[in-house]
């Protein structure tokens, strides 16, 4: 190919780079999930030892042990780092990983753009807990509401770092649903119609168009508010004709469309593993994906059920206690649906399948709470206590992160090609479903018996004692069964390399390549006939109409020769695109001086760019 | 990019740089859509003057929406001649969409600056500060789209890279200098920019830009296959541009048309 | 009656009543129904040139492109004096309202080339598009309208 080549000014990494640069330029979907998923465990650590000082200071009354100035910035960063650096991400990891090998692609549609968006949520976090160190972290609570956020009643400028920080997160989370959106739409192997795509898929796909739609009105929010921060506009100051109660709107707007971004990435794992573990197919496909795009939509048409007590009057209030309840019905489907797959089918009970068990149980019970706090009169009761703390502590630690946690034990074969030890698995599960359940069950009682959620501490007299201590113990016991889990991937990393193509007889197209995949994932790019292909395509016997099968797209493939497939070549510039975007955004906050930062991202921000539209060809 | 991943036969048969732009204008729905939305909600509640019939300038946003409308125009005629193979004459019509996005720019740093000298600031009161957030993003757009439009049309009407880099950088000056000018006019939080440099980087980089297209040759270093991506580029280019546009009537609109009757709010 | 509205919108949007689900490979003419009224005849031949202009391999010609636009700078022009009659009144909104929505449908169908495109970025763009009208709209109730 004849280009022409800018040795000097724009320089390209040759094919096949090795050490550190070879991850720092690789534009391979797996091992930019592989980096998702390590970066957003150590963000887990660190929102769990925030998490840990919470318990301590609650563990009994007038606690002292943290300042309620430093307190205030844990519990904001704790929620803050779980939702935009731990569980989107780790999902993120999955979508990466799993979805062009699912839909039998060999990447996913932008592999560049892929990579930019893993380096701008990488520096996005970093930015976020900057703050910690210059000693200003945000405090406002992870949905900052103003006025609260406003520079008079919070001039330093943790707020502002939030701001930032979510700013450069969510353009990374834009820049990967369009990804995903794309390549599911797109990539899709010759024969996988919509209808015969994994449930998996379909979630990512649901889950993707809700952050592409949702993140735009965060980012809004979120410029305004810098704006009244640095710039002294009124958006949300009621002193100059704002309005606070837009803020919360806005943020809810994005924020209930969040909390299914959040969730439906783990139904679409659980979806996965029951049938691979109970060996048979999903019970009520249709039905399954129909209730996730009906969550999907329905789920944002009940943003103002976090302000019933804001005071929109009864119609409102009425109406979206409606929306409300509904959405439970959808996510009903879903369990039943669940269990059905599970009813008589032979059961192997590796740790994949138990997490996924425990996210049904626990989810059902975060669900339950949460239809009770549907209803305004019995909202007002709960609005801002720990009954709210324990019901989406339920949804999305007992729900999110053990959907996660599942998906972790049932691919790990896939990533390394060594199982994770089904003993220590055991045990970890174990330990984490007990140490969960007395951390956030005792919640319930607290918030029904009145403690208000973000408090420092409380007095002696409120009989909220045994109850704190049972959950701070639990707390620690969760904590335990975390460094059980890390010791368990120590530990298999120096196990066999034993997993095979197919170890769990899978029934989804991942199975049916090495493990772990070559960087082509595909030889040839396999032809779909049927729902759960693979399964069919092992099991000839199994295959009638009645699985989703049909009329299977008739076509030969098209003669692709069996020589090894050219990827994508590596390139420098999402990594600096994505550093010189943090750096400029960054240089947003005022110190002294910040506007050289800006200036210097900026100068980043230009090369990397034209680099990127100018970059020649290896060939 | 290379090669195997375009070979993939697609499963709707659409381009998916096509797809990809199409999704990210269904999300920049949403991102306008806040803004359209947050002014309405205010409008009518600013506290203090000036208000909108004080100041909105109806004739001038007139022709400044026609200079908008008619760059989009000459976009699809651009789309069109590449498609049909005039390629330089495809370029020309490029180079022209963005000149006349640069013409609505400049409009806007007049309106910015006008409004800043009447005394309405993003900090006066809450129409400031709606309208002045809300029309300078969409001037970014404006900006982002010019630059992408430049750099596609002197891919192949700028011979070497060098002078590739020149033209950018002279229009990257051209607009950093209007856009500090509207900030430092608008947000006096942002260090001032002395009128002096803005006008000197200004002139610089409009005799830089004048200069170097004047010094264009075309360039034929390209197969077919390059070419044919590009016409993919620039037809994402255009879509990019239109949304710009319709973004532009729609709060021509909502805000002009509709609210420049407004006065203060009866309490 | 009926049948000839559906006609119109289907001849417009080139869609198909059934399989809203599927999505299309190219824009594809339909058999036409039977005609209903006395006038269906000359609707459908103008609808047919109109058909034969827009859809001309798939794109338009400059000169068609160059109507568009002069058609555009029209209703800005119609736009810019309908402001200066005083005597409308409230009746502004709803006549500029109308007015832009045929501004955006013109840019988006022939400069977009929505008209000419899959249909599947029809739908892509207008679930954002009408999501976000629907929360102008939400938000101009909750926030806007007190009672």
């Amino acid at each position: 190919m004849t280009t022409i080549s800018y040795p000097t000014l724009i320089p390209r990494p040759k094919e096949y780079v090795s050490g550190v640069w070879s991850w720092l330029t690789t534009v391979d979907h797996k091992k930019i999930g592989t980096m998702y998923g390590v970066i957003a465990f150590f963000w887990f650590l660190v929102g769990g030892i925030e998490a840990l000082l919470i318990r301590i200071q609650l563990s009994g009354p007038e606690g002292k042990f943290l300042t309620p100035e430093v307190y205030n910035q844990v519990f904001t960063m704790h929620g803050t780092t779980m939702i935009f650096l731990v569980v989107m991400p780790l999902s993120a990891a999955f979508f990466n990983w799993m979805v062009p090998l699912m839909i039998g692609a060999r990447d996913v549609a932008f592999p560049r753009l892929n990579a930019f968006s893993l380096w701008a949520f990488l520096f996005g976090g970093i930015l976020l807990n900057i703050s910690w160190f210059t000693g200003e972290a945000p405090n406002a609570g992870w949905f900052a509401y103003a006025p609260n956020t406003e520079v008079p009643f919070n001039p330093k400028n943790g707020v502002t770092y939030w701001i930032l920080g979510l700013q450069v997160l969510g353009i990374a989370s834009l820049a990967a649903g369009f990804n995903f959106l794309t390549t599911i739409i797109n990539m899709r192997a010759p024969g996988m119609t919509f209808m015969k795509l994994p449930v998996f898929i379909w979630m990512t796909a649901v889950v993707n168009v809700l952050i592409v739609l949702a993140f735009p009105v965060i980012t809004v929010a979120l410029i305004q508010l810098q704006f009244d921060r640095l710039y002294g506009t009124h958006f949300f100051n009621p002193v100059m004709g704002g309005d606070p109660v837009m803020w919360q709107h806005m943020f809810w707007l994005f924020g209930h469309p969040e909390v299914y971004i959040l969730i439906l990435p783990a139904m679409g794992i659980v979806s996965e593993v029951l049938p691979t573990f109970s060996k048979k197919p999903i019970f009520g496909y249709p039905f399954i994906v129909f209730s996730g795009i009906g969550i999907g939509f329905l789920g944002w048409f009940v943003w103002s059920h976090h302000m019933f007590t804001v005071g929109l009057g009864p119609a409102a209030n009425a109406a979206f206690s409606i929306s409300t309840m509904l959405i439970a019905v959808p996510t009903g489907v879903k369990i039943f649906n669940w269990i059905g797959t599970l009813w008589g089918g032979s059961i192997r009970a590796t740790p994949a399948l138990l997490f996924s068990i425990a996210f049904i149980g626990m989810f059902v019970i975060g669900g339950l709470s949460g239809v009770t706090h549907a209803a305004p009169p019995s909202d007002a009761q709960q609005q801002d206590t720990y009954y709210v703390v324990a019901h989406f502590h339920y949804v999305l630690f007992g729900g999110a992160l053990l959907g996660l946690w599942s998906g972790i034990y049932y691919w790990w074969p896939k990533f390394t090609g060594k199982f994770l030890n089904e003993k220590i698995g055991y045990l970890h599960f174990t330990v984490v479903l007990i140490g969960f359940n007395i951390t956030f069950f005792p919640m319930h009682w607290l918030g029904l018996d009145g403690m208000p959620r973000r408090i420092a501490t409380y007095p002696e007299s409120m009989g909220w004692e045994v109850s704190n201590l049972v959950a701070s113990l639990g707390s620690f016991i969760l904590g335990f069964g975390v460094l059980i889990f890390i010791y368990n991937v120590i530990y298999s990393r120096k196990g066999p390399k034993n997993a095979g193509n197919d170890p769990w007889d899978g029934r989804t197209l991942e199975w049916s390549i090495p493990s772990p995949p070559p960087h082509y994932n595909f030889e040839t790019i396999p032809e779909v006939k049927y729902r759960d292909d693979f399964w069919y395509k092992k099991y000839p016997e199994l295959a009638n109409e009645s699985h989703g099968g049909g009329s299977g797209s008739e076509e030969d493939s098209h003669g692709e020769s069996h020589s090894e497939p050219h990827m994508p070549d590596p390139s420098y510039y999402p990594l600096f695109l994505g550093l010189g975007m943090s750096i400029m955004i960054g240089g947003f906050i005022p110190f002294t001086g910040h506007w050289i930062v800006c200036g210097v991202g900026l100068a980043i921000f230009i090369w990397s760019f034209l680099g990127w539209c100018y970059e020649p060809v290896n060939d | 990019m290379s090669t195997a991943i375009e070979e993939h036969v697609n499963s709707t048969g659409v381009d998916n740089k096509k797809l990809m732009m199409w999704i990210f204008l269904g999300s920049d729905c949403l991102f306008f859509g806040s803004f359209i939305s947050t002014y309405l909600v205010y409008r009518n509640r600013s506290l203090a003057g000036p208000y909108p019939n004080e100041i909105l300038d109806i004739p001038i946003t007139t022709v400044s929406t026609f200079v908008l409308l008619m760059s989009s125009l000459a976009m699809v005629l651009a789309v069109s001649y590449v498609q049909r193979g005039s390629q330089v004459i495809g370029r020309y019509w490029t180079l022209a969409t963005a000149l006349l996005g640069l013409v609505f720019m400049g409009f806007q740093v007049y309106e910015f600056s006008h409004f800043a000298h009447l005394g309405l600031t993003p900090r006066t009161n809450i129409f400031g500060s709606t309208f002045f957030v809300m029309t300078g993003f969409h001037g970014g757009h404006v900006t982002f789209g010019v630059i992408w439009l430049v750099i596609f049309a002197i891919s192949r009407l700028a011979e070497s890279l060098k002078q590739k880099l020149l033209i950018i950088g002279s229009v990257f000056s051209v607009i950093i200098a209007m856009a500090g000018t509207m900030m430092t006019h608008t947000l006096d939080v942002i260090p001032n920019i002395p009128s002096a440099v803005a006008y000197s980087v200004f002139g610089i980089g409009l005799i830089g830009t004048i200069g170097s297209l004047y010094l264009l040759k075309t360039s034929d270093t390209q197969n077919i296959e390059s070419i044919k991506k590009e016409e993919g580029n620039l037809e994402l280019a255009g879509l990019y541009w239109h949304f710009v546009d319709i973004v532009w009537i729609v709060i021509f609109t909502v805000v002009y048309l509709i609210s420049a009757n407004d006065g203060a709010p009866l309490l | 009656m009926k049948k000839l509205f559906r006609n119109i919108w289907n001849q417009f949007l080139g869609h198909s009543t059934d399989g809203y689900f599927r999505v299309p490979d190219t824009p594809q003419d339909l058999p036409e129904p039977e005609n209903d009224t006395p006038w269906a005849g000359t609707l459908k031949l103008s609808m047919e040139k109109f058909n034969k202009l827009t859809r001309k391999n798939g794109h338009g010609t400059p000169a068609f492109y160059a109507i568009v636009g002069l058609i555009l700078a029209v209703i800005t022009l119609v736009e810019f004096l309908i402001f200066y009659v005083e005597s409308l009144g409230v009746l502004l909104i709803p006549i500029m309202l109308i007015l832009s929505l045929m501004k955006f449908v013109i840019v988006v169908a022939f400069f977009m080339h929505l008209r000419f495109d899959n249909k599947l970025f029809t739908y892509l763009f207008f679930a954002g598009f009408i999501l976000a009208a629907v929360i102008a709209v939400a938000l101009l109730v909750l926030l806007a309208i007190k009672p």
